[in-house]
């Protein structure tokens, strides 16, 4: 009988997530939670002195990698620090954010038509969307959520999926 | 950028010039990694100031205490 778990049907798959977070995030740690999600863990400054030091949490969903009729992919980018609820209680509201069944903000990191999963292209290889492609993406919503609040980006733009 | 489902999240209806100084206030906080800190009332104030914005240190005696707003802690 198949294992309920990704990694354990697929460790090719997850040799690959390894290798491609040690190329792009090598300080990110790799963990499970209490329900055998595997999620990766650390920091991002996308801007550096301009910005904050975001603590994320890059965690697999049971059906990784399943990306259709999905937004932001099967890897869900949760922010520890700050915490993306009380940002957005803070900010009134904020741009490209979904909300799990726990009722917890995470991240909308990327449109559906960015995530793959299968054969792509004519390629005979598989692609599936790893955590570190979300990762990047999340770079970028921080990158855009920072200079909305500092006024730099207008609201209207911002929330209308300009970037 | 992804799009966001009717119903999660909208552009602040009443983005006015207050919510555009709180928005700042909270980026300068990211900036010097404080915490996220929000009172009842709905004002954003950094850790160590007082809901008014007075920092503690002028209000406060002897020890340096850090000033918790309502509703932080459970």
């Amino acid at each position: 009988m198949a294992s309920f778990y990704w990694y354990e049907r697929n460790p090719e798959l997850l040799q690959a997530e390894k290798a491609a977070m040690q190329q792009f995030f090598p300080h990110f740690k790799l963990q499970t939670l209490d329900d055998g999600r595997l999620y990766w863990v650390g920091t991002l400054n996308p801007r550096g002195k301009a910005g904050g030091t975001w603590t994320l949490m890059a965690i697999y969903q049971h059906d990784h990698p399943n990306n259709d009729a999905r937004y932001g992919s099967s890897v869900r980018i949760y922010s520890i620090k700050p915490d993306l609820d009380e940002l957005c209680r803070a900010a009134g509201s904020l741009p490209h954010v979904l909300v799990d069944e726990a009722n917890h903000y995470y991240m909308c990191t990327s449109d559906r038509q960015y995530v793959k999963e299968g054969l792509h292209g004519g390629k005979k290889e598989y692609e599936a969307t790893s955590a570190a492609s979300s990762l990047a993406w999340a770079a970028k919503w921080i990158f855009i959520v920072e200079e909305w609040l500092e006024g730099e980006l207008p609201t209207r733009e911002v929330f209308a999926d300009v970037y | 950028m992804s799009h966001i489902p009717a119903g999660m999240t909208a552009a602040p209806s009443n983005d006015d010039n207050a919510a555009a100084a709180q928005r700042r206030r909270i980026a300068e906080m990211l900036r010097n990694n404080e915490p996220i800190n929000v009172s009842h009332a709905g004002t954003v104030h950094s850790a160590n100031e007082t809901p008014d914005g007075t920092p503690v240190e002028e209000v406060v005696d002897g020890e340096v205490e850090v000033f918790v707003p309502k509703g932080v802690l459970a």
